[in-house]
């Protein structure tokens, strides 16, 4: 009994569950070793400590309060000190499933079948454990929850001038991203089910494009989240120059060229910003509790470049075309991971290392990123309503919605931002769902021009019911992840920019108009006679949408549960904000 | 007493049920069924509540459940600190105004429901029709029963997206779904208004509603609750909250009144309606249903704010006057059975606010509240008829009395009802004559003046515009088309006529309940509770229990009356011959205002507009920025055809060099991971 008990304890911790099975467990451990319960007992609190000294209130002049940073070299604290291996299995898993499909034949349906089984179950089991950490952590709620929920931490590379860590770690942010990371390449595995050619070639560089994002989402070392960031690159280039339409060979070399550049950009900034932080680390926790702070120029040079790096990829007006080229000239799976994780990866970035690191800067300069986010807004949403090319039409759509993000980094406080990510996700899974859906629709169609849809409702009710979903969560109707969203964005933004707040809450009902009008335009009307043979969603489309559209109602409903965890990942970011007015 | 009260939560819950247990129904018409049922249902249980609510004396009782609660806000930039706490929650307020009006929701969507079900037997939509109207009811149930502006906007949004719905009911029909989705645009810039006034509302007065002392079992006040507003308001207007001042309050009144009056149609922000007429008529008054409850609502939700802006309850009263007299002027001039009751709507609409603006409280609620039932007698009378006639034209309809003749009942007491006998005019205007403006607010005699004369032609017009529809329809004979025998015209199936008829019958409840003067009495031992509308629902603290207006009731009488005299003569067919002149002169008018209104040509012109802006904008991406990414994206084209040349196969190297990356990269992590990366050694 004792040995499976500390078994069972043994697995909790490693799971990262300790506070909350601690509490399951204690009782039965104290009942069957007293030795072993206490052991349990001292773990428990210490993972759960961080919580008490949060702040419940920061005050706007209140001095940073930075939480302590970790212990390099030992992984996160459990019952019997076992290393936590959950983030590097979120990571890797997909990598590993990755190297072993290189290895594998494709010449037989078989062979081919096995290789989108080990994607997808690599991918699966990534979102499984992310889920587990997810719904975790909201059970727990802000009580209960650490500002790091999950922390891998060790030396990697130390005979440079500065330490190179391994820091993995996952706050209430990086859950909801890593849920919509996982979420959306699940999704878009599911949708490849059915390939039958250069099936490796399709999955193997998604496996690392996935590795790619989840590695950088969970990075907390500058050095390792440039190494992971830049590892998209490839991936990206050959998933957009095999596999897209027309014209992709342009797109892939732009897509590929601007993940290029911006690593280029962060390291430069990156590295300036350690070399002069004078702590001799790239880790961002070090570097959050330097004492001696950046020369200014040093520290707006790096603000810029850090922005710049992600304005790239974030479809900011005006040096967003590149990406929305990729977005519409590749497969509908790779246009919905681009729209639905790698822009949101950018805009996670610019939170959480253009506003972490640089508060005065970003304070600075609201009024610069306010300017740019008004104008991408207006930009996006009538770029939209000109569109003729359905997908173009959604990747459009993007543009607008990174744009309220912008917004709230311009006019930064906890509920802004708590809106910002709650709008990365939301919008991350609206994207994914609508550029799904056009693959839907051009693979029944073979057309994708707008005047040339129409009628579909009446053949495909259940495509045409998923996309009026997709479309009222990205317009932010209540009860769907867009309406938290926008509520707590908009408030938080009103406060300091009102006009801006006013121009882009304006653009959001024009973005309305052109959602409805995709909707109107492709399901509605009448049924147009070449359509007339047009299948509805099959089991296998029903696999892969509806978990999108159970996430969007999912964030819509729960967004009380949510939230508090986002905020947990905001407590940083917030304290250095408030030290730096 | 609190188990009754929260009985409310069913009233609000149990038709969502009802949109599950629908889609769970194994046919179209079970699915129907069921809906119905659980409207039924929730009706009964508010009738309940609404009997209690009456018969007992109780303070507002709120039952609230947190939606989220974020504990810190701080960081803003501008220097501007937010208030301390942003809890946000929903639950349900119990008081008279929110017991009356969520019976009058489920009333009126129990009979729509009732009469779709036999006027959509067969139809394709059929079980979405009926989820979709469980859901509006759900939305307008929510704001009816909110505790705060934050739930109101949620019920407020609910209903917009199933309005917008139930308009594209015949989506198939590409005009129909078109005008469906302009008019959920349009609404989503009411919806904008609403949200921007909620959070302006948490901007100015979060940091002084957070620092009141809470209410037990809870850490934190509601920064948007009506309860907690309502002093807040107040204070603002006296300088005691730190930032707000008369400006303050006047942009977030004038936000809330812009929302209402949108969503309540009122001319010329009538567009959004006008485009939801190809709805089915159940549907259409639903959607009618959803414009006026939501507008009459807020305005009384947030009435206290309306009274401490200066100068709001002026702009209200002459906005509403000019609204009313417009809608009651267009649906005079108007031939379509449909639009006539859009314009009704809009012209009930404008009342509304006129009374509001007067400081007539209970009066303009009455007029929701009367003018809402009255609106779906219209609609499906409507409905019935142009099913009857096959024809939405009124010059098509004739001889209804003989052929229609429960239809055509239906229609007469509508006129009449709407006309005056509801008390809805009298109500407007008395509230007029008394302008009973509570202290804080304060309206000029001149302002008192242009109303109520605004107040006097509506009166007139709405007395021409019900009875021309009336007499038309009921009198004469049909027009002769073809494809239409008149000989086979018959009243349509029982019960679509009978549905029309008992919501007739709520008209004439709904009336009775209107007259003043009527407090409660006893009857031997037993007391019975006084069944006045103003006595039950009322501003402020005190019962205000309006006495008769004899002047105005006087006036009321003579306009319908003659009114109806005028309207025999001009439209009766009888009397067609002699009014044939004059008739003319209307019809040349008429036929000026019958078409499009300009605010819907605009509509029309208006996406035209922005896709042109976004069309250069397009073009300025290809022709500009695409060229600039491009050359840097040639070069990594040049790069890699130069790879090609040297090897033949780009994707081979770009795949080997890539993987090598990773393997390398996986290699060094793992070894980190264990702690033994070689190059840590020191």
């Amino acid at each position: 009994m004792s040995a499976t008990l500390q078994a069972l304890w043994s697995v909790a911790s490693t799971v990262q569950q300790a506070p909350r099975v601690a509490s399951l467990v204690q009782p039965l451990l104290t009942a069957v070793s007293p030795s072993l319960a206490t052991t349990a007992a001292t773990s428990a609190p210490a993972s759960a400590a961080p919580s008490a000294s949060l702040p419940a209130v920061v005050a706007p002049t209140a001095v940073p309060t930075v939480p302590a940073t970790p212990t390099p070299s030992t992984t996160t604290t459990s019952g019997l000190d076992l290393p936590s291996v959950l983030l590097s299995t979120v990571v890797f898993a997909t990598t590993v499933a990755a190297l072993a499909i290189v290895f594998m034949p494709e010449r037989t349906a078989e062979q081919r079948s096995r290789i989108r089984s080990i994607a997808l179950s690599a991918s699966a089991g990534a979102l499984l454990l992310t889920l587990v950490t997810m719904g975790s952590a909201v059970s727990l709620g802000v009580a209960a929850t650490p500002d790091q929920l999950h922390e891998e931490n060790a030396t990697w590379i130390s005979h440079f001038t500065f330490a190179i860590h391994y820091h993995l770690s996952a706050d209430g942010i990086t859950l909801s991203l890593l849920v919509l990371s996982t979420l959306v390449f699940t999704s878009v595995f599911l949708a490849a089910w059915k390939r039958q050619q250069r099936v490796r070639l399709y999955c193997g560089p998604l496996l690392l494009l996935e590795t790619a994002v989840n590695g950088a989402l969970c990075s907390t070392d500058l050095v390792l989240f440039v190494m992971f960031f830049a590892m998209q690159a490839v991936p990206l280039y050959l998933l957009v120059r095999c596999f897209g339409a027309p014209g992709r060979e342009r797109a892939a070399a732009r897509a590929g060229i601007a993940v290029l550049v911006s690593s280029a950009l962060l390291l430069v900034g990156f590295l300036l910003v350690i070399v002069h932080g004078g702590v001799h680390s790239s880790d961002l926790s070090d570097l959050a509790n330097a004492t001696s702070p950046i020369p200014d120029a040093v520290a707006t040079a790096s603000f810029w470049l850090v922005f710049g790096a992600f304005a790239i990829g974030f479809f900011i007006v005006p040096v967003h075309t590149g990406v929305l080229d990729a977005t519409a000239t590749a497969s509908s799976g790779v246009s919905a991971v681009i729209a639905g994780v790698l822009v949101r990866l950018c805009g996670y970035g610019v939170i959480r290392f253009a506003l972490g690191l640089f508060p005065a800067q970003a304070h600075r300069y609201g009024p610069a990123l306010m300017v740019l986010a008004v104008l991408s807004a207006v930009w996006g949403v009538l770029v939209t309503l000109a569109q003729r090319n359905l997908r173009r039409m959604v990747a459009g759509l993007s543009i607008g919605q990174m744009s309220l993000v912008l917004l709230a980094v311009a006019a930064p406080n906890t509920i802004s931002l708590d809106g910002a990510v709650l709008q990365l996700v939301a919008g991350g899974l609206s994207s994914a769902l609508l550029l799904l859906l056009c693959g839907a629709i051009e693979g029944r169609t073979r057309s994708v021009p707008l005047d040339r849809l129409g009628g579909l409702g009446a053949q495909a009710p259940r495509l045409g019911g998923f996309w009026i979903v997709a479309c009222l969560s990205a317009l932010g109707a209540p009860l769907l992840a867009g309406f938290s969203a926008e509520l707590m964005l908009f408030t938080g933004t009103f406060a300091v920019h009102p006009y801006a707040t006013v121009f882009v809450m304006a653009s959001t009902a024009v973005s309305t108009a052109a959602l409805l009008w995709s909707a109107q335009r492709v399901f509605m009307g009448p049924i147009r006679e070449e359509y007339g043979r047009v299948r509805d969603a099959t089991a296998l489309e029903l696999s892969y949408l509806w978990p999108l559209v159970v996430f969007l109602i999912a964030f819509g409903v729960l967004a009380g549960r949510v939230v508090p965890v986002i905020g947990t990942g905001l407590t940083r970011i917030a304290a250095a904000l408030g030290g730096a007015r | 007493l609190t188990v009754i009260l929260n009985l409310s939560w069913a009233i609000v819950l149990l038709p969502l049920v009802g949109v599950g247990a629908s889609f769970l129904a194994e046919s179209p018409r079970r699915a129907a069924q069921t809906g119905v049922f659980f409207t039924a249902f929730a009706l009964a249980v508010a009738v309940v509540v609404l009997v209690f609510r009456l018969t007992h004396q109780i303070p507002v009782y709120e039952s609230t459940e947190t939606f989220w609660d974020l504990p810190s806000t701080s960081g803003s930039t501008a220097g501007q600190p937010i208030a301390g706490e942003f809890p946000v929650l929903w639950g349900i307020r119990v008081d008279p105004l929110s017991v009356t009006f969520m019976a009058s929701v489920l009333f009126l969507s129990l009979i729509a429901q009732v009469h779709a079900l036999a006027s959509l037997r067969g139809d394709a939509g059929l079980r979405r029709f009926f989820w979709v109207a469980e859901v509006l009811t759900v939305g307008l149930l929510a704001l009816v029963a909110s505790p705060n502006l934050f739930q109101f906007w949620l019920g407020w949004g609910v209903a917009g997206v199933a309005a917008w719905m139930l308009a594209a009911h015949h989506w198939q029909h590409g005009a129909s779904a078109a005008l469906a989705t302009r008019a959920f645009v349009l609404l989503r810039v009411a919806d904008l208004a609403l949200l921007l006034g909620l959070i302006m509302t948490f901007t100015k007065f979060g940091l002084a509603v957070s620092q009141q002392p809470a209410p037990n079992g809870r850490t934190t006040n509601d920064p948007f609750s009506f309860s907690v507003l309502t002093p807040e308001w107040h204070l603002g207007h006296i300088g005691a909250v730190n930032g707000v001042g008369a400006r303050s309050l006047v942009v977030i009144a004038v936000l809330f009144v812009v929302a209402a009056t949108i969503r309540a149609a009122l001319g010329p922000l009538h567009v959004w309606l006008s485009g939801t007429l190809d709805a089915p008529a159940a549907g259409l008054a639903l959607i009618a249903v959803s414009a006026l409850v939501p507008a009459a609502l807020l305005l009384a939700r947030v009435y206290p704010l309306l009274i401490e802006a200066p100068h709001l309850l002026t702009v209200l009263g002459l906005v509403g006057a000019a609204g009313a007299v417009a809608g009651a002027a267009l649906a005079l001039a108007q031939r379509d059975l449909f639009r006539i009751g859009l314009f009704a709507v809009s012209s009930q609409a404008g009342l509304i606010l006129a009374t509001l603006g007067m400081g007539g409280y209970s009066p303009a609620l009455f007029i929701a509240f009367t003018g809402s039932i009255l609106t779906v007698v219209y609609f499906l009378a409507a409905g019935n008829l142009s099913r009857g006639f096959r024809s939405r034209e009124v010059g098509d309809c004739g001889g209804g009395r003989q052929r229609m003749p429960r239809t055509t009942l239906a229609l007469g007491g509508w006129a009449l009802g709407i006309s005056g006998l509801s008390l809805n005019t009298y109500s407007a205007l008395s509230a007029t004559f008394r302008n009973t403006v509570p202290p804080g607010g304060g309206v000029s005699h001149l302002t008192q003046t242009l109303v109520a004369l605004g107040v006097l032609v509506t009166m007139a017009l709405t007395v021409l515009y019900a009875f021309r529809v009336y007499y038309v329809v009921a009198t004469g004979e049909p027009a002769r088309r073809r494809g239409f025998d008149v000989s086979r015209l018959r009243e349509v199936a029982p019960q679509l006529s009978t549905t029309v008829l008992v919501a007739l019958g709520g008209a004439a409840a709904a009336t009775l309940v209107g007259i003043p003067g009527v407090s409660a009495f006893r009857v031997g031992a037993t007391r019975v509770p006084g069944l006045t509308f103003s006595h039950f629902i009322f501003y402020g603290p005190f019962r205000q229990q309006l006495a008769l207006d004899f002047t105005a009731l006087a006036i009321a009488a003579i306009v319908c009356g003659g009114g109806a005299v005028v309207a025999w003569w001009l439209f009766s067919a009888g009397r067609r011959a002699s009014s044939a002149s004059v008739r003319a002169r209307f019809a040349s008018a008429g036929t000026a205002l019958a078409g499009p209104t300009p605010a819907e040509r605009f509509a029309e012109v208006l996406p035209a507009g922005f896709v042109a802006a976004g069309t250069t904008l397009d073009r300025f991406d290809h022709d500009v920025l695409d060229p600039l990414s491009t050359a840097v994206g040639d070069s990594v084209d040049m790069l890699s055809a130069m790879l090609a040349r040297l090897r033949g196969a780009r994707v081979g190297i770009a795949t080997a060099a890539g993987l090598g990356v990773i393997a390398i990269l996986l290699a060094a992590t793992v070894l980190a991971a264990i702690g033994h990366f070689p190059v840590t050694v020191r």
